[in-house]
Parts: structure tokens; C-alpha cells; sequence
């Protein structure tokens, strides 16, 4: 069967970044994700893995037409495992509270003042965990068995940026 | 803005999710709405030694380099300099100069995020700004687009010399006990001179923005040296012989509240002279100076609670090395009413300071005819036990201390982080601020981030470890009763 990101019909530039620390057990969640990917995804998208958020963003996303963005979350509300689907929008109206923040509006509204040229498609997902900050490598039981739902996810999400010119629009989960 | 009520109550600052550099406040208010103790919290990171027990020395300035996605150069340079000392070789000069010039440019990079990006829209925007507008974007149409496209194009070269030096931008690769993995090219000198004087014109230009927007302004420097961002506390920092400011290397000085050194100590030594409190409410243990001792959160000579980050680096030196920054230091001093300088928010003009001193420093070495040098490297062959290695990060004095077998396998693993030096001093900062700010249980956004304004001088870097959506979270003020029942929760 043909792998249908070995083709770009669209002729886009299309970005997956991988956020997480790779020493701080499921945070690195979508580095795995990444890692996984490497493999079932072709030359014409591209998938880095960063450790770095905010304003280091910037640099990675500029000149992208499209950029889904994974990592982890911690809502305390869903089990660990459970994916969350974001766009933009969903953090239109809220304020960064860390001083080494800077959130993802912001990103995009200087990208727009200083006409540097950004992702018009632009979602994020982000898989649950635990809250525990300890040290140490691999992933939990749930969130390494949701792994292959979550590359899934962005497989979907990539052969409809591949295939489309626009982006569907899903609901969180 | 929420309204007092007569319960006693406690008002908390929390981000829902986890953030770079998350941390909490928790405010009581009294029976009529004041201030009665305000406690700044922040996530306990577990397991690191643990995590790193057994592995090679070796691996550390990787390893640690990985604790922190904001200054993961600051740790592997404390790590690296941790594995010059454990295996007891020194680097030949080159090596020297290559560090300190990746460091310098790390420190200029990092000092600009923060004028322009983290804690200057304070300033830069104001403090009583829509929130909206706190941020670069605000920053932005304050200071004119062009004056935003240089602030990108310039950390966007910085970070490019240090991605090319230092083999990997987030998490550096270079650092070798004995020296760097990487020689400077000839070839390259021509652009790393260019990137140097421009630095030093970026420099100059932001200390003119500063002096333009923040210093001309009455009300600004007003609030700079109210009472409730002052505490007189001791000062640590890193000198050189002359006891001038460096980043890199030196001895460590502390300078007491009237500005007379008070202890000075080389990296080996740290454990004779830091130890640390711990209390029932907090994560962190709270280093002080074991020569005073710990006598609480107070502030004067009798309190070994000290400070470090730019400010302190400033008050615990004699001057700095470079010209024009000392003449820049000199300007800060005589503004401010002379050294030390117990201002917390004089934090962020002390920042421009030393991005003048990192320029001119970065502009000797490029020129330094070593810096080319193909001797990059000491192979150790002393048998490991102990190493300590000490740096400025952006954020103050950072301390590395390792352990190891004879085969170099790790035993033991300590680190004193800089935000974590500076604790005592935030935790007055912010209990001080809350009661000079929040008058019969009125809190406003504007008041809040007056609070935050606090800790945000230091640019703490809490939670180094982890990471998150990076999406703005919203704040979650809690109101509770005296006997913890939520009462009101307002979101912002």
C-alpha cells in the first residue's frame, strides 16, 4: 500500500513537534510518540523533539503551513491516557502566569506583527499522566498503552492535512 | 477583583496545569482582610539522585542539562566545571575561553528573554496594564515593530552560535572534563566577530530602552524603590581576583547588608558556608549562611538569608571587568543610592548591566588570538572521588556536587539550583509585597501581578524538570475560609 505521507499533493510544509523531557517519565510521552512515528511517516513532513516551550517555539514553527504540536497534560480530570485535542483558540482567553512563558496566542500574534510567516493549521495534542515529578525513564502502564491511539491520532490528523487544504475541526475529548 | 469578606481566608495563586517555572502563592487574610502570611510554593522534582546513582560522571552535564528546558546551559557548565574538579585536570586556555564565550552569549541570549520577553513587560508595558498586553506582544507596540524584528533576529544569532559551539541548543553536548569537544574555526571568526559587535550594540540599545522607558518614568522608578520591593539582605556572587563580576569562574563573595564582604570561598568549599532550613509548608529547603545561621524570614545582618541573580552578582562585586558595563554599573549604582542595592525590582535594570558586560566580554574573546586554538582538551588520568563545580546562571549562583567511585560511577549527587538560593528572599519578597498590596480584602489583577512582580525580578526558574502544554493556563485564585472551605474562586 502506497504510505500516503510520501506524497504532498498539497505541496505544504507540514511540522509534528514532540515536547517533553526524556528523563522525567511520562511528560515524555510525545517524545515516544515522535520516536514511534519516525518510521510510518515520509520525507515531506517533518517531526522534531524539543525540550524547550514558550518562546522556543517560535524558531521551530516559523515558515510552516501546518504544525501539530504533542505533549503531555495534567487536567486531573481524565484518566492518564486519555487524549485531549486543542486548537488555538481554546487558549485565546487565558493569561500565561510563568514567568518563562510565553503561551501560544502570544506566539502567534507577534508572528503577525512582525510578518514572520506561521502555521496556518495548527492543533495540539496532548495526552494525560499522572501528576508525579520523579525522575525516571519509560512510561507509566496507561499511558504507554494509549501510545498507539495517540500516533494514531496524529496520523489522522496529518493524512487530512496531506490530503486537504483545510483543517478539521474536533472537538476535545 | 474580588471583594473582602470578614472570614479569615486564603487567597490561592495556582496554575491549573503544570508550567515552565510553575509555582503557587498562597495568601491568608486576617479576620479584616489583610495580609496575615503569604507562603510562595513550588512542586517537589523527586528522584534525582536516585536517577542518577551508578551512571558515569561523565554523562552528569548531559544528565543535569536535561533538569531544565529555560538554562540547560547554565547546568552543564556547572557540570562540566564539577568534572574538571573530580578528576582533578585542568583545561588549557582555549578550552577556558571557548566555554566562557558559549556562556557569555548563552547569557546575553537569556538576559534579553527575559528584558523583552519574561519580566520587562512589567516595565516595559506597565504594571497596571491590561493583561493582554503583559507580554512581548504589548512590548512590541510599545517599543515599534523594528524594534521587535531585531530582538528576534538577535537571539535567533545567538542561539545559532551556541547550536554551532555547542553542538545542541537545548541541551549542549561540548563540555569535557579537561576542556570541549569542539575547536572554534578560523573560518568562522569573521561571523562570531559580527555576532559579538552586534551583541554589544543590542546591548547598548536595550540599556537606552530601559533608561528611555523605565527610568524616565517617575512612577516606574518610584516603584522600584518602594519599601515593599526592599529587603537588606547579604549578597552572593561570583569574582574574579579582583573581585569583579564573572560568570564563568572565580570565587564565590558574600557581601553583608551594608555591602562589606563578609565571606569569600572556593567552589570546594560551598558545603562549610550553605545549609539549609527547611519548613513544614515548602518543598524547597531554604539555603542560608551557615556563618549567621538561620534566624527566620527576616531581613539585616543577624538573617543568613542571602540573595543571588543579577542584582546580587552586582552588589557582591567590586565593579566589572569591561568598560562600558562598568560605567553602566557605576550609572546603577549612584541611581540607586549607592552598593549594595536592596531594591528587588532594581533586579531587571542589573539584568541590562550584565547583558553589556556578556557583550563586551564575548567581543574580547572572539578577538583573543587562543580562541582558535586546536588545544582544547586535558585527558584526564586521576582516579574520580569528588568534584564541585559553581557558575551565574542568568539566575544566580549554581552549585554542582558530585561523588563517585573509583571507576567514575556516580555515589552521591548535589545540587544547589539558583532560584532555589534565592527562596528565603522570595518568600519575604512576596509575604511583604501581599501586605503593603491587599488592604481590607481587596484584590485586583492589577495587585496580583504586583505580587507576582515579586518573584518575577528574580526570574525563578522553579520546576526546571518538567514541561508542558504550551498554551497559556489560566491562574486559579482560591478564596477559603478559616476553615478551608472555598468560599470564591475567581479565574483570570
Amino acid at each position: 500500500m502506497m504510505n500516503v505521507f510520501s506524497q504532498n499533493p498539497t505541496n505544504q510544509k507540514t511540522l509534528v513537534i514532540a515536547v517533553g523531557n526524556d528523563i522525567l517519565g511520562d511528560d515524555a510521552v510525545g517524545l515516544h510518540a515522535a520516536r514511534a512515528l519516525r518510521s510510518d511517516i515520509g520525507a515531506c513532513i517533518d517531526i522534531l523533539e524539543a525540550s524547550g516551550t514558550g518562546f522556543a517555539l517560535m524558531d521551530l514553527m516559523e515558515g510552516y503551513d501546518n504544525v501539530l504540536l504533542i505533549d503531555s497534560i495534567i487536567t486531573e480530570n481524565t484518566r492518564p491516557g486519555t487524549i485531549h485535542q486543542f486548537t488555538r483558540a481554546d487558549f485565546q482567553d487565558t493569561v500565561a502566569s510563568s514567568p518563562h512563558y510565553t503561551g501560544i496566542p502570544e506566539l502567534f500574534q507577534l508572528a503577525n506583527q512582525l510578518n514572520i510567516p506561521f502555521p496556518r493549521n495548527f492543533l495540539i495534542l496532548a495526552m494525560e499522566i499522572e501528576k508525579d515529578f520523579t525522575f525516571r525513564e519509560g512510561l507509566t502502564e496507561p499511558v504507554e498503552k494509549s501510545l498507539p491511539d495517540l500516533t494514531d491520532k496524529v496520523k489522522a490528523i496529518l493524512r487530512s492535512w496531506n490530503l486537504n487544504q483545510n483543517v478539521p475541526h474536533v472537538s476535545s475529548d | 477583583m474580588t471583594q473582602g469578606t470578614t472570614n479569615n481566608r486564603r487567597i490561592t495563586i495556582d496554575p491549573i496545569t503544570r508550567l515552565e517555572g510553575h509555582g503557587k502563592i498562597d495568601i491568608f487574610l486576617d479576620e479584616n482582610g489583610s495580609v496575615e502570611k503569604a507562603f510562595y510554593q513550588i512542586p517537589e522534582l523527586r528522584g534525582f539522585e536516585v536517577f542518577c546513582l551508578g551512571r558515569p560522571a561523565e554523562e552528569m552535564p548531559q544528565i543535569t542539562s536535561r533538569i531544565c528546558g529555560v538554562c540547560p546551559t547554565a547546568h552543564h557548565m556547572a557540570g562540566t566545571k564539577a568534572l574538571d574538579d573530580l578528576y582533578k585536570v585542568t583545561p588549557p586556555p582555549a578550552a577556558k575561553k571557548i566555554r566562557e564565550l558559549i556562556y557569555n552569549t548563552f547569557m546575553l541570549e537569556d538576559h534579553a528573554l527575559h528584558v523583552y520577553v519574561l519580566g520587562g513587560p512589567d516595565f516595559i508595558v506597565g504594571p497596571d496594564a491590561p493583561k493582554e498586553l503583559r507580554n512581548i506582544v504589548g512590548v512590541i507596540q510599545k517599543v515599534g515593530v523594528d524594534v521587535g524584528k531585531k530582538v528576534i533576529a538577535m537571539r535567533r544569532r545567538l542561539r545559532a552560535f551556541i547550536t554551532y559551539a555547542g553542538g545542541k541548543v537545548i541541551h549542549p553536548v561540548f563540555g569535557l572534563p579537561g576542556g570541549v569537544a569542539k575547536q572554534i574555526s578560523s573560518d568562522e571568526l569573521p561571523r562570531l566577530r559580527e555576532l559579538a559587535k552586534d551583541g554589544l550594540e543590542f546591548a547598548r540599545f536595550t540599556l537606552d530602552v530601559f533608561k528611555d522607558i523605565v527610568l524616565k518614568n517617575e512612577k516606574y522608578v518610584d516603584l522600584i524603590t518602594s519599601n515593599i520591593y526592599t529587603h537588606k539582605t547579604y549578597y552572593m556572587g561570583l569574582v574574579d581576583d579582583n573581585n569583579k563580576v564573572n560568570f564563568y569562574d572565580g570565587k564565590m563573595r558574600v557581601v553583608d547588608p551594608d555591602g562589606n564582604e563578609a565571606i569569600t570561598f572556593p567552589a570546594r568549599d560551598y558545603a562549610d558556608h550553605i545549609a539549609e532550613h527547611v519548613e513544614p509548608w515548602s518543598y524547597v529547603k531554604f539555603p542560608y549562611l551557615k556563618k549567621i545561621g538561620w534566624n527566620g524570614f527576616t531581613d539585616g545582618k543577624g538573617s543568613g538569608i542571602f540573595a543571588v541573580a543579577p542584582l546580587a552578582r552586582l552588589n557582591a562585586s567590586d565593579g566589572i571587568a569591561t568598560p562600558e558595563a562598568q560605567k553602566a554599573y557605576e550609572e546603577f549604582n549612584e541611581s540607586l543610592g549607592g552598593r549594595p542595592v536592596h531594591h528587588t525590582l532594581a533586579n531587571h535594570w542589573a539584568r541590562v548591566v550584565e547583558m553589556i558586560y556578556a557583550a563586551e566580554r564575548m567581543n574580547e574573546l572572539v578577538n583573543d588570538p587562543d580562541i582558535t586554538s586546536k588545544e582544547i582538551r586535558v585527558i584526564p588520568t586521576e582516579t574520580p572521588t569528588t568534584g564541585v563545580g559553581m557558575v551565574e546562571a542568568p539566575r544566580g549562583s549554581l552549585f554542582h556536587h558530585y561523588e563517585t567511585d573509583e571507576r567514575g560511577l556516580i555515589t552521591k549527587v548535589n545540587l544547589i539550583v539558583a532560584t532555589q538560593n534565592n527562596a528565603g528572599r522570595i518568600a519575604m519578597g512576596i509575604e511583604k509585597s501581599a501586605k503593603g498590596l491587599i488592604k481590607n480584602g481587596n484584590v485586583s489583577d492589577g495587585l496580583l501581578n504586583k505580587i507576582e512582580m515579586t518573584f518575577r525580578a528574580y526570574d525563578p526558574c522553579n520546576a526546571c524538570a518538567t514541561h508542558s502544554l504550551p498554551g497559556q493556563m489560566p491562574l486559579r485564585v482560591c478564596v477559603r475560609d478559616k476553615h478551608g472551605e472555598l468560599i470564591e474562586e475567581i479565574r483570570r
